[in-house]
């Protein structure tokens, strides 16, 4: 698994510096335009998981790659674990990166923007992980789709799956609605960050590893 | 030793018709087995089966005289396919990719790879570093793949419909390196085309494909060396039949060529008669179209 995952892994090294590039500078321009480093790293964490699932399923239809990778010294369980393994891998990196960015832009930036509020390192590193760990959750509903149908189908109907998931839960919420409720979830928050992020990353690692074991069953079935 | 690979009654439906009936095949160490077929014939089907990207209905695969399949052990996996290098017949690699990332791609899926080999066989295949795989003409395409099939110390080469689209040049420098390959010890080449005349140079033994089942498999001198096409009149033609056994007949407006096993007894016994040596072309040819009456 490890020759997979150093195999994989080298694919999206080689776009990932791209995307860097693109990246400092968008959280720059948003922790400025908010006056606060959290949100911009929260949104550059969130990104990279979504953009190595898309990227890494984009190579697999390009010119036979997928079979090719299936005849290499890798077992099927194998090519999907490294799968998941480098996007969490990639994840988990930019959000350490993001978390740095973050903290770079805290030291810079009230020195051009008076209005600039310097967030504590730790909270920085808490928006980064939870803004990761909330779209690694999307990962992991997302990717079976693309193992099952392909870049193509797969994200058509990974989207359809989303919006209606979205309107079932519009629709439940109005049933039950409290004028309260967004409220006493925020006060109950606050008081309990600590708890909520454990929660959310036991929860996001726990659907992960249940979406890897579902992805490989769907993978080994497969004519390649 | 254990053939390198073995396919015994291999079976498989795709939608209403069968893609593979009952195919038998074998590459046994040191040979070079020629697989051909018209297009849509079942050799990529076979050749997927055989390489475990595809389950099979019936039948079984071996590879080095372990069973092997989609559902083989893990273990079993890794370690049978380490040992083979595959061509398909396109690039398969990421388009964006340079050729020294796509060596530090795949360097990490192979124990034993050579490095040194790989840049080796590149610089003689002129594969620069920087170039980029969708640069590439079809022929480079190919050759990057061989040389990364050639850097992991494999023991069986399957290529399907690798020489398609070569030039005549590209085409002769492959044939001679799958050529050198197979002369090793415990070495094996798979070559499926429908490009017959690559056979006729270097195959030992020919196994030919139609509607997924297997029409003929035989050593490769049986056809270039021993048959012959006679050509004659229709009259001829009737003698042949009745005289020879398993000849085949394959009749135009004005005159007939039938083909023989063996045409040097042929010729000893129609001295009258023209017989050219037959090709691998000639005999799938007669063996698809011609008739035995």
């Amino acid at each position: 698994m490890k020759a997979a995952l150093k195999s994989e892994f080298v694919i999206l090294s080689t776009f990932m510096p791209a995307f860097a590039v693109i990246l400092v500078p968008v959280c720059a321009i948003m922790a400025l335009a908010m006056g606060n480093c959290i949100p911009a790293v929260a949104c550059v964490s969130a990104m990279v998981p979504m953009i190595s699932m898309f990227s890494l399923t984009s190579y697999d239809d390009q010119n036979g790659w997928k079979r090719y990778r299936a005849s290499l010294p890798f077992s099927r369980r194998d090519v999907i674990a490294a799968r998941y393994g480098s996007i969490l891998l990639a994840s988990l990196i930019a959000a350490a990166c993001a978390t740095m960015l973050g903290i770079a832009l805290n030291a810079i930036l009230p020195s051009f923007v008076h209005e600039f509020e310097t967030m504590p390192t730790t909270e920085v590193a808490a928006g980064s992980l939870f803004a990761t760990f909330s779209v690694v959750i999307m990962v992991a509903i997302g990717e079976p789709f693309l193992i099952k149908f392909g870049a193509t189908k797969g994200v058509r109907y990974f989207m359809c799956f989303a919006v209606l998931f979205f309107c079932i839960c519009l629709a439940m919420l109005k049933q039950t609605f409290d004028p309260m409720l967004l409220h006493n979830l925020d006060t109950w928050a606050d008081a309990h960050l600590s708890l909520l992020f454990v929660s959310l990353t036991v929860v996001s690692l726990a659907l992960f590893a249940l979406s890897c074991a579902i992805s490989t069953t769907i993978y080994q079935r497969k004519d390649l | 030793m254990a053939n390198l690979l073995e396919i015994k009654d291999a079976q498989r439906q795709i939608g209403d018709s069968f893609a593979l009936r009952n195919v038998n095949l074998a590459v046994a160490p040191g040979e070079i087995v020629g697989f051909v077929g018209a297009n849509g014939a079942g050799k990529t089907t076979t050749i997927r089966a055989a390489l475990g990207l595809m389950k099979l209905d019936a039948g079984e695969v071996r590879l080095f005289g372990e069973p092997f399949g989609p559902n083989a052990p893990d273990s079993t996996q890794r370690h049978v396919r380490s040992r083979i290098g595959v061509v398909f017949d396109t690039c398969p690699y990421p388009a964006e990719f340079t050729i020294a990332q796509m060596e530090r791609c795949l360097a990490p899926a192979f124990p034993t790879w050579d490095k040194a080999q790989f840049w080796r066989l590149a610089e003689q295949f002129s594969l620069y570093r920087k170039a980029k795989v969708k640069d590439l003409s079809r022929g480079m395409g190919m050759k990057l793949q061989l040389a990364v099939a050639l850097s992991h110390k494999a023991d069986l080469l399957v290529l399907d419909e690798a020489t398609a689209g070569l030039d005549p040049i590209a085409r002769d420098d492959v044939l001679a390196t799958l050529r050198e390959f197979a002369t090793q010890e415990g070495h094996g080449v798979l070559l499926s085309s429908h490009i017959t005349s690559d056979l006729d140079r270097i195959a030992d033994r020919v196994v030919a494909i139609d509607d997924g089942r297997i029409i003929f498999n035989m050593p490769r001198e049986e056809i270039t060396d021993m048959a012959g096409v006679a050509h004659c009149t229709a009259e001829q033609a009737h003698t042949i039949l009745e005289c020879v056994e398993e000849a085949l007949v394959e009749r135009r407006e004005f005159s007939c060529d039938v083909l023989v096993p063996n045409r040097f007894e042929f010729s000893e016994a129609f001295p009258e008669i023209p017989c050219d040596h037959a090709s691998i072309e000639d005999y799938l040819r007669f063996t698809l179209k011609g008739i035995t009456q």
